[in-house]
Parts: structure tokens; C-alpha cells; sequence
């Protein structure tokens, strides 16, 4: 195959159809079903507005999403990207003609994210909560040597914290196991308390962050719990680890 | 004289014997170098995330898939395997070299080994270059067969989900 040809084949991509008001594009960008994103362009008053005419939603709704759940959290990503949110449809801004093509490609890749986005959430909010399970496993692998209270310990800052999962290690120091959800909040959070607990070097304390390897980390954000200073151990590998510590 | 465990020689001698495996998820992404993409892994040894990492780099654009696997412990390489064929010129053993070890240069793929270049690092200093290297098996031809390979050599455990494909041409 020549590039020429190559050129031509892929020159027939994104497709575009003419509607009565405007024009739908079929974008490059696939939602998580496999189907692509058609971004819909339309005249304005001097000037073009796009939009996915709420194609992100229909496609969280239908696997199962209700998605004036997480709606707030739609509108930030939306909103980030300098578009809006319309009742379920994504909207870019009234554009120059020119800058119609950058619309349709903002608006398509808009789409992409929130569904996939829309989808990921629900699946974490399914299945139970990694504080939850810790919880039980503390339990089931160390029985009393759980602190039922849990400890309050006062950071380098004067604030206090509290930790719910502690156990009482044979040394007679404390094990405190904080969860950490994949998500930049629950992420910043711990990451800050854990800094600021080490910063005062209570005694008798030794820190842990587990994190919820259900989920895809990236090697800086595992890099980013360690720097806290605590051990970092991933959910999955707790009971081993609470074998050899507790032992 | 340091206690053992403040050894880096002695960590790094128990770090590489024991089993790891690999949290979290790995991706290719472009580094400052053109033409160059990096995959890593942290390490977990004992249900702990280590100091320790596997890291992948990878030449798209080169013909022959070059590539590098490497292990590192707090940001130092401890092991390397390179397999490249013209990007580095050919390596050559220094007369210190270990027993076994080539005297004529070696211009196929290769490894640094740890326990090679361990005489270099010393108590408080990890080597800055690994000097020491041996060819590999002929019938490690890919980065497939190779990641499996090195990793079975310093037992990090993995799964199929865990081999790295070979990255796509630079990423925009």
C-alpha cells in the first residue's frame, strides 16, 4: 500500500452527514461500548456552537449509570475544559467558523472522557469500600489485638487525626492502617495527614498507607503515598503483609 | 564498620533474592529523549511497597525493537539487560572483570548482572555504572520473551497482563 493510498483511505475518517440544522461529524474518538462520538454542529447567532447532543450520558445510562449521581463532578471536568453542561449534553462555546474543526474535536474528546469517566465511578461505587474490608481483615487476621477506638494522634500542625484501623503489634507498638481510594482527593488527603503525623514523630506509632490496587495506580502515585513516609502496602497484599508484621 | 542491613550490598543482595511483585499498573510514555519511551513498576516485597522498581525503555523508531529492562533500588540501577545492537557501540569487560566473563567485546544484546558488579558498590555507595556485563541467550529475541526472562531471574513475580506490549512510534 502506497502512502498516497493510505492518505486516501483515511482521508474518508471522521465522516460527516448533513442535517437540517447543521452537520454531524463521526469522530475518531470511541466510547467505551466501541462506538464512536458523533459531535453535532450547528449555526449560532454569529458563530457555530458543537455538541454531543448527550451522547456521554446515554452511554453511561445505558450500562447501568445514573449519572445525576457524580453530576458535580461532571460539570468540574466539563467546566475545565471551558465547555458546558445542558441538561445531560456537552456544548462547546459559540465559535468562529475557523475554529469549528477544534469544537468538534474539544466536544468529541469531552464525551470520551465523561463516559468512560461516568463508568469507572459507578464500578467503584459497586463494589464495597476498602475502609470496610481493611476493617474486617484487621479483624479476622489479628482478633483482639485491634484497637477498638482506633487512636488520635496530633500532627506537626497541632490538628488532630483520627485513625480507625489500628492494631496492637506483639513489640507493643501501634499499626495504623490508613485507606487510600484511587482518587486525587482521597489520594491529597491521606498524603497530607500522613506528612503531618510523621512530621511529629509520635513514638509507638508505626504508619501505613494501603491503597486499593482494585484499581490501576500509576508508579508516580504510589511514589507520591510513599513520600508521606508511612509503609505503603497495596490492599491486595494486606493479609500477607499483617502475616508477617503481627506474627 | 556499618551494621549489615545498613549495607547497600547486603540490602541489595537480600532485596534481588527474595520474591517481588509489581503494583500498580505500567504505560509507555514518551521521556525527554526522542525516541525513547519509558514503561515502570514499583516494587513489593512482603505485601510492601519497596524503594525498589522495574523499569522498561524502549526505541520505537529502531529497527531491531532495541530496548533496556532495568532494576532499581532508590534510583540506582542494580541490574541491567540491554538489548541493543549499534545504539551503544560494543561493550567491553575491563581486566577486572569476573571469572567467566568475555574478553572480547560484546556487541549483541547483554546483561549487567548485580552479582557482577557488586564488587564495584560499596558499603554506602551504590556503583555509579555497571561495568560487567554477559551476553544473553540467542533465543531471547523480543521484549517479550526477554521482560519474562528478567523477571524470572530476579524473581518479580507477574502475570500475562503484566508483560508490556511494544509501544506504539512516539506519543504526541
Amino acid at each position: 500500500m502506497t502512502p498516497v493510498e493510505i492518505m486516501e483511505l483515511m482521508a474518508s475518517w471522521p465522516t460527516i452527514s448533513r442535517h437540517e440544522h447543521g452537520a454531524l461529524v463521526h469522530t475518531h474518538c470511541l466510547l467505551p461500548s466501541g462506538s464512536t462520538v458523533n459531535v453535532f454542529i450547528q449555526p449560532s447567532v454569529d458563530g457555530f456552537v458543537a455538541t454531543d447532543y448527550g451522547a456521554a450520558f446515554s452511554e453511561a445510562r445505558a450500562s447501568g449509570v445514573v449519572p445525576d449521581r457524580h453530576i458535580k463532578s461532571v460539570r468540574r471536568m466539563i467546566d475545565a475544559r471551558g465547555l458546558r453542561l445542558n441538561d445531560g449534553q456537552i456544548w462547546s462555546p459559540k465559535v468562529h467558523r475557523d475554529e469549528v474543526p477544534m469544537a468538534a474535536i474539544l466536544v468529541a474528546n469531552a464525551a470520551k472522557d465523561v463516559a468512560d469517566y461516568l463508568i469507572t465511578q459507578d464500578r467503584q461505587q459497586d463494589r464495597p469500600d476498602i475502609a470496610e474490608l481493611l476493617a474486617k481483615i484487621l479483624v479476622r487476621r489479628c482478633g483482639s489485638r485491634v484497637v477498638k477506638d482506633g487512636l488520635s494522634l496530633r500532627g506537626k500542625s497541632t490538628k488532630i487525626y483520627r485513625f480507625e484501623n489500628v492494631i496492637e503489634l506483639p513489640s507493643g507498638m501501634r499499626a495504623i492502617f490508613d485507606p487510600v481510594s484511587h482518587n486525587a482527593n482521597s489520594i491529597n488527603a491521606r498524603v497530607v495527614v500522613n506528612l503531618d503525623v510523621q512530621g511529629a514523630n509520635s513514638e509507638g506509632v508505626m504508619p501505613h498507607i494501603v491503597f486499593d490496587d482494585r484499581d490501576k495506580w500509576r508508579p508516580e502515585e504510589i511514589s507520591l503515598l510513599k513520600s508521606a513516609g508511612a509503609k505503603t502496602v497495596p490492599f491486595s497484599q494486606t493479609e500477607n503483609y499483617l502475616a508477617k508484621i503481627a506474627a | 564498620m556499618a551494621a549489615a542491613s545498613d549495607d547497600i550490598r547486603v540490602l541489595v543482595d537480600s532485596f534481588l533474592a527474595e520474591e517481588k511483585t509489581l503494583a500498580g499498573y505500567g504505560d509507555f510514555v514518551n521521556t525527554e529523549q526522542p525516541d525513547e519511551q519509558e514503561w515502570r513498576r514499583l516494587l513489593v516485597q512482603n505485601g510492601e511497597v519497596t524503594d525498589g522498581e522495574l523499569r522498561v525503555i524502549a526505541y520505537p523508531a529502531s529497527p531491531k525493537r532495541e530496548f533496556r529492562l532495568l532494576v532499581l533500588m532508590s534510583d540506582h540501577c542494580v541490574t541491567r539487560l540491554d538489548y541493543v545492537f549499534d545504539r551503544d557501540g560494543a561493550h567491553i569487560n575491563d581486566f577486572h572483570r569476573p571469572m567467566g566473563y568475555p574478553s572480547l567485546p560484546i556487541r549483541k544484546p547483554h546483561i549487567h548482572r548485580w552479582d557482577a558488579n557488586r564488587r564495584i558498590a560499596r558499603v554506602d555507595k551504590y556503583p555509579r555504572k555497571l561495568l560487567y556485563a554477559i551476553e544473553i541467550d540467542d533465543k531471547i529475541t523480543n521484549l517479550e520473551r526477554a521482560f519474562k526472562w528478567f523477571c524470572d531471574e530476579l524473581r518479580i513475580s507477574f502475570t500475562g497482563e503484566d508483560v508490556p506490549a511494544w509501544p506504539t512510534r512516539r506519543l504526541v
